[in-house]
């Protein structure tokens, strides 16, 4: 399955010269030309035989003005494809272009534009935050007010505060304050709501919003599923370094079978056409006419006079879509958040 | 808060401000920086002069201690336990993402040492000259002494951070640029038999002694007492090889460094 969908995701961009723009975003803005562009991206660490393959052959196009997501459980490269993204490693094959330039090599002209707000802090903890923000200030070459991102991410009243004496979710908000200090076009957010209590997250997002519709192109990672839900334009779910599922949230939710399971109910199971049916100890049906097979599979239990214990029937969601993909190398049931969140 | 109206700076004068504050915040740190560059020359230096006139070795003497603390303990070391400790904390990784050149961030980190070494060195110029010390022969040898320090200490800093993985460590790691320098002091350097003592003109802080002492006495660290004192221009010819020595050291520490630094723990 998910061999099937790679070969179909290198075929797509194998027929998608660099500068074509992408059709699924057509959100009104006009700026929908390609501001990053990654060919066969790859991103090995260490060498020999304990050589890693981070990233293993990445091909992405992020139009301008969208929201991009990258998910996929830790260590599925993410932030190692944010990297070489975000022009702060090069990559050990293939090319990335940010506003048509390698960000690496032309990194002054790059940069300007650009805001990056990394999945771990690295702010002096002796600093106040406005110290902190007035040192990042002077660092851009064009930006906003400290005022203006102090209130954005709405720490107005903790600007004389140290920041090694904020709380975690406080330190992300000044991360990002920095990140948007410069009025970048384009920013890059490796877990911006990691640590912040719900009023926050749902704040950040509203931020998150508002410079969309400013036009700021965002490429986001989140380990929050619903983040990514209402935030992103399109999705892209990476494993083991390379894309498993990419497209908007229909297009990926359509794509993924809902299933309906139950306990073995020791009688042999009708076929149930256009379904895939595993039994074992549970009856897994996977189906892309949820309604159709879960009426015929309880007509078939009321004749057969058979109890189904255990029953569930889901649709497909992207949480289901994402946990296929995390359980095909991870076939232990766990809790969602565990699955997401636990492994490497 | 006035930042509305500030106009915009430049990045080296942004993070350097940052990193001044954050010397400065370091109380122990302000206090020992000041006061054995400052306390430690001159109490030699008046404990020489103390039943005789003063001499102009007596002036170099001290100025050569000031610059081995200001240099070795606060230029050095400060640099880089400041570079390895915003590296721990991924500060430097930080940076990297914004506008911020990679050597506007290397440099940064020193700006307090140069600002304390340079303090330091009025203060001690100020008390061993006005206290009837003879006028240097060659004043701008010993400004150059300290300029050149400042760049080959600070370098060597920042190549040595490679090789240290926390604050910690520096300690230990800082051990070997260390005594490389005290081995280049003149009252070293004249106990060391003839081959070593060779070897140990070549070394930075060697450099260093001799620039000041020709500039403060008109002689070489090492020239017998008997030795005529130079003219000005003199000196600075007889100061070649102490350049050089500066030169050759600051290559060599800009190019571990370039090779060798680390932006990131993760590696």
């Amino acid at each position: 399955m998910q061999d099937s969908s790679l070969n179909g995701d290198r075929a797509y961009y194998r027929t998608a010269p660099a500068s074509t723009t992408v059709e699924s975003v057509r959100k009104g803005h006009t700026m929908n030309d390609i501001v990053i562009s990654a060919r066969g991206l790859r991103r090995t660490y260490g060498r020999g035989a304990q050589a890693f393959e981070a990233v293993a052959g990445v091909d992405l196009d992020i139009v301008g003005g969208e929201v991009f997501a990258l998910l996929g459980t830790n260590g599925a490269g993410k932030t190692s494809t944010l990297d070489l993204l975000e022009g702060l490693a090069a990559p050990s094959a293939g090319r990335v272009e940010v506003f048509g330039l390698d960000p690496l090599r032309h990194r002054d002209q790059v940069r300007p534009q650009v805001g990056i707000m990394l999945q771990s802090g690295g702010l002096p903890a002796e600093l106040t935050v406005a110290e902190t923000l007035e040192m990042w200030r002077g660092t851009c070459s064009d930006p906003t007010t400290v005022e203006t991102v102090l209130a954005q991410v709405g720490l107005v009243e903790r600007a004389a505060v140290r920041v090694g004496s904020l709380s975690g979710g406080e330190q992300r908000r000044v991360d990002l304050a920095c990140a948007l200090l410069g009025q970048p076009r384009l920013l890059f957010l490796d877990e911006p709501t990691t640590g912040l209590d719900p009023e926050s997250r749902r704040a950040t997002w509203r931020l998150l919003a508002d410079l969309k519709a400013a036009g700021v192109t965002m490429v986001l990672t989140t380990h929050y599923l619903d983040e990514a839900e209402s935030l992103a334009d399109r999705i892209v779910i990476m494993d083991k370094g390379t894309v498993a599922r990419r497209g908007t949230l229909r297009e990926i939710v359509d794509g993924h079978p809902s299933r309906i399971v139950f306990d073995h109910p020791g009688l042999p199971v009708p076929p149930l056409h256009g379904a895939r049916i595993e039994a074992n100890e549970r009856v897994t049906v996977s189906t892309d006419d949820l309604q159709g097979h879960l009426f015929a599979l309880l007509d078939w239990a009321r004749e057969a006079g058979v109890r189904l214990t255990g029953l569930e029937a889901r649709a497909a969601s992207l949480e289901s879509v994402f946990l296929d993909i995390a359980g095909d190398h991870d076939t232990t049931p766990a809790p969602a958040t565990a699955l997401i969140g636990a492994r490497r | 808060m006035t930042t509305a109206t500030a106009p915009r700076r430049r990045p080296l004068a942004a993070l350097a401000a940052a990193e001044w504050l954050q010397f400065r915040r370091n109380k122990t740190l302000v206090y020992l920086a000041t006061l054995f560059p400052v306390g430690i020359p001159l109490v030699t230096y008046f404990i020489a002069r103390k039943d005789t006139e003063p001499t102009a070795a007596m002036a170099a003497v001290a100025i050569e201690m000031l610059a081995l603390m200001a240099l070795v303990f606060v230029q050095y070391y400060s640099v880089l336990s400041m570079v390895t400790t915003r590296r721990s904390e991924g500060v430097l990784r930080r940076l990297r993402t914004g506008e911020a050149a990679d050597w506007q961030i290397q440099t940064a980190p020193a700006v307090p040492g140069v600002l304390v070494t340079l303090a330091c060195a009025v203060a001690v110029l100020a008390v061993v000259y006005g206290s009837g010390a003879p006028a240097p022969v060659n004043p701008a040898l010993m400004i150059a002494a300290l300029l050149g320090g400042i760049a080959v200490f600070a370098l060597l800093a920042l190549a040595t951070s490679a090789v240290t993985k926390n604050a910690e460590a520096a300690q230990i790691t800082s051990l070997p640029v260390m005594l490389l320098a005290m081995l280049g002091l003149a009252s070293i350097r004249a106990v060391l038999p003839d081959r070593l003592a060779a070897l140990a003109d070549w070394t930075p802080f060697a450099a260093v002694s001799d620039l000041v002492f020709l500039g403060a006495s008109g002689k070489t660290a090492t020239a017998a007492a008997a030795d005529p004192v130079l003219t000005p221009a003199g000196t600075l010819t007889a100061s070649g090889p102490a350049f050089a020595t500066l030169a050759i050291w600051t290559v060599l520490a800009l190019a571990l460094t370039r090779k060798s630094f680390r932006w990131d723990d993760r590696g």
